[in-house]
């Protein structure tokens, strides 16, 4: 099993090590054998590719978690004779509008991520996080306005649904921005900021995705209550 | 002549100093295992104690304990427990054990402690996320615990918590008790999904070169496979839990019934659902059958390869029975509710379905006897239990195709037979599988071995208690004993069915088994303190990465290096002195 090691120092290894004469290591290639799927392995160590892979199951969790109350909703809509009709406020529209500008705005700060103008990509990501801050808003005088007319929680299962719709995903939204106000603090570190890039790519995808998940639940509410 | 570095040096994190950033809050995923491999520890002992209870209400019914009045003074007036309270025990009892131990140990135990050093990483994707997974986990624990002090004690519905027993106080007991456990599970399925999102993750991106997907040990592929598992189904889990808050809390009326009549009051609810709690809660309920299972199956074949010194036989198939096994387990949720009323038609689907996850666990076994087939067997305690693993497997699984015929389930869905199926398979399988990892990782993690006799003592100890508690419970089930009910005295067909003796055979072998569990505490503690220091960092002559670190492995795993891996995960069986192939090269080798 004796074999020469004379292994390269790097400090983050984006190059194939150093060969070396392989004594008992056998005389297959690393990226062969073991099935031969042709898939190379990993890299050992944490690339930027974590976060937007990360992201990705976490939209997939939160799919599910819609999806569940998607299904309670269409199940319980047929089990009782209970099921009475709320007038979306009109508000909703201006929420809408203004999440789905944010995402434009997301998408100008990105741009700003290729031209490497910071002061440019603090500025865009401040606007998304504070039409986000707008949005919120927005859903809270939703909220108000079914207060004033004495729709509660409780009030019929499609405004049980409708409150819990809006506010989980009101809290969703919540951690996105949590993260953007992080994203531009770190934009003020030491730190070379490119290596925040993947971070700001990765929010970029959730914060799309909250978007979408609001035109569906949007929707999805216009049409069943 | 080979063009292969044996490993590529990285730059080394130093290792926090300080006791509490060490070994409290630690980022560190050994560390992390570690506290999950505790929790799990602590929720089995409470757990098993609270199935002695049972036992002790089952076998005595009348009989006036001052031990257990003194300990539960509102649960056992008089030392005699109230049939709320043996509810209570067995809701707590199964939700301990399902969440806080199979759950627990298989996957955040031994899965934080080997998935990264078996794919050769320093730690996880992200540690810090792995950090506040555990301590998550352990507040959903203080959380369901402190569902025994309240007003009104723990709740009553089980660890399923049906509605309406679960959703309305005046149906249960008046108390803050299934408040409790809602917010416990709802925690407990946020931790998962944080934690099966890291272990996704780290097994896609945190590959060291050289470990191809079909290079990696099937451990790996198990746990990868049950993160994907918990990821899809904790969601719902969650959804579902906060429907049942607000329900409780809310006054809404998601699950419960409109015109339901409790203790001669109208309840001021109407139009929700029963069955849709039960369909939310089996959609996830399911697959996390396979969440406590799967990392066991991994296990297995691991160490029934390394014990017989042969390559896991069809270690494709077995990749494929996995991924298999995770989407059948998702379509098959109805099957734990032919009795709910369902469709005669959808019974029907969801029965061939269930049926259908027959062909890869069968496939699973028969590749696992095909790996001992013609093998040298060492048999060592790990592979002791493995061998138990496989044989409870079969016995639990075999009444499962039982269980599956809507027909048959009809008779015994609400009996003992359901018991009995449901702990062969799920319960003491999956805690076999535990003892196996315990044992073969024990010199790993400790640098120690655990004592052999004590431990072959304890698995046939185990293994012929297990079976005294639970063939008896099949026969209970065939005869029409329900299940659930704390007392069945003057039940004239269970007597004359035979049932006293059987209860009387059960309450005795859980005795004699808690007390081979004891040895195996002792066990544990002792070899950890004082056990014979491991031979060598190898002593099983196993071939996966963790093998090649030292006894316990250094914080950042390979000391500033990250492996090459030249050869796939079960290279075993060669002629002369050392019969095997590591993965990659031993350091200093």
């Amino acid at each position: 099993m004796a074999s020469v090691i004379t292994p390269i120092h790097i400090d983050r290894p984006t190059q194939p090590g150093r060969t070396s004469a392989g004594g008992g290591g056998g005389p297959r290639q690393p990226r062969e054998g073991g099935g031969g799927d042709g898939d190379p392995g990993g890299e050992g160590f944490r690339s930027g590719e974590r976060y937007k892979l990360a992201v990705w199951l976490v939209i997939a969790g939160v799919v599910m978690f819609f999806a569940a109350i998607s299904s309670a909703m269409v199940v319980r809509r047929g089990t009782g004779d209970d099921w009475t009709r709320v007038v979306l406020p009109n508000v909703l529209w201006v929420s809408t509008v203004l999440l789905v500008v944010s995402s434009a705005t997301f998408e100008f700060a990105r741009l700003q991520l290729r031209n490497g103008t910071l002061a440019r990509l603090r500025g865009w990501i401040a606007l998304t996080a504070l039409l986000g801050a707008g949005f919120i808003v927005a859903q809270y005088l939703g909220w108000s306005e079914l207060f004033e007319q004495g729709i509660y929680v409780s009030s019929s299962p499609s405004s049980s649904f409708f409150y819990l719709f809006t506010g989980a995903h009101a809290l969703h939204l919540s951690g996105g921005m949590v993260v953007l106000a992080y994203v531009t603090l770190r934009t003020w570190s030491a730190r070379p900021w490119a290596t925040r890039a993947p971070v700001i790519e990765a929010s970029a995808l959730y914060w799309h995705f909250m978007d979408a998940l609001w035109l569906y639940l949007f929707g999805l509410m216009a049409y069943l209550s | 002549m080979s063009e292969v570095a044996d490993y590529v040096e990285v730059h080394r994190h130093p290792e926090p100093k300080g006791f509490v950033r060490r070994w409290i809050f630690s980022t560190d995923h050994k560390v992390i295992g570690l506290q999950y491999i505790a929790l799990a520890l602590v929720s089995v002992f409470v757990g098993m104690f609270l199935s002695l209870l049972m036992r002790i209400r089952l076998g005595s019914p009348s009989k006036s304990i001052g031990w257990i009045e003194s300990m539960f003074p509102a649960g056992a007036p008089d030392g005699v427990m109230t049939p709320e309270f043996y509810l209570s025990l067995m809701t707590m009892h199964g939700t301990l054990m399902v969440f806080m131990v199979l759950t627990t140990a298989p996957q955040g135990g031994f899965g934080n402690y080997f998935l990264p050093i078996q794919i050769g990483a320093d730690d996880m994707a992200f540690p810090r996320l792995n950090m506040l997974a555990f301590w998550l986990t352990f507040a959903s624990f203080v959380v369901l615990m402190m569902a025994f002090a309240v007003e009104g004690g723990a709740p009553i519905s089980g660890w399923t918590a049906y509605p309406p027993l679960s959703a309305l106080d005046e149906a249960a007991i008046a108390g803050s008790g299934q408040d409790l456990w809602i917010v416990a599970i709802a925690l407990f399925a946020v931790a998962s999904l944080l934690s099966a999102l890291n272990f996704i993750v780290t097994t896609l991106e945190m590959r060291a070169r050289g470990m191809t997907l079909m290079r990696m040990p099937l451990t790996v592929w198990a746990w990868f496979a049950t993160a994907v598992l918990g990821l899809l189904a904790f969601a719902v889990l969650l959804a579902a839990g906060i429907l049942l808050l607000m329900d409780r809390n809310l006054d809404t009326s998601f699950f419960i019934p409109g015109g339901l009549i409790v203790n001669d009051r109208l309840v001021d609810h109407k139009g929700g659902s029963p069955i849709l709690w039960q369909h939310l809660f089996w959609f996830f309920g399911h697959p996390e059958v396979y969440i406590a299972i799967l990392p066991g199956m991994g296990l297995i074949s691991h160490i029934l390869a390394t014990f017989s010194r042969k390559p896991v036989f069809g270690y494709r198939a077995m990749v494929m029975a996995i991924w298999a096994i995770v989407v059948l387990g998702f379509i098959v949720w109805g099957h734990h509710m032919f009795v709910s009323g369902m469709s005669p038609y959808s019974g029907f689907v969801f029965s061939v379905l269930t049926m259908a996850i027959g062909v890869p666990s069968a496939i699973k076994t028969f590749n696992w006897i095909g790996t001992i087939w013609g093998g040298k067997i060492r048999f060592h305690s790990p592979m002791l239990y493995a061998i138990g693993f496989v044989s409870l497997f079969v016995a639990g699984g075999i009444t499962g195709l039982t269980l599956a015929q809507p027909a048959l389930d009809l008779y015994f869905h609400d009996t003992y037979f359901v018991v009995a199926h449901f702990h062969l398979i799920m319960g003491v399988a999956a805690i076999f599988a535990m003892f196996a990892g315990l044992t073969f990782w024990f010199p790993k993690m400790t640098g120690r071995m655990m004592n052999e006799t004590m431990s072959k003592i304890h698995f046939w100890g185990t293994f012929v208690g297990v079976y005294a508690i639970f063939g008896p419970m099949h026969s209970l089930g065939m005869i029409g004993h329900p299940r659930r009910y704390a007392e069945t005295t003057g039940v004239d067909f269970l007597a004359a069915g035979g049932a006293d003796p059987l209860h009387g055979m059960i309450t005795a072998a859980v005795g004699l088994t808690l007390i081979f569990q004891l040895l195996f505490l002792l066990n544990v503690i002792g070899s950890a303190l004082f056990g014979k220091k491991a031979a060598d960092d190898n002593p099983w002559e196993a071939t996966t990465l963790e093998w090649t670190t030292a006894s316990p492995p250094a914080y950042d795993n390979f000391e500033g290096r990250i492996p090459v891996v030249q050869h796939g995960p079960y290279e075993l069986g060669g002629e002369g002195d050392r019969d095997f192939v590591m993965q990659s090269n031993e350091p200093g080798s």
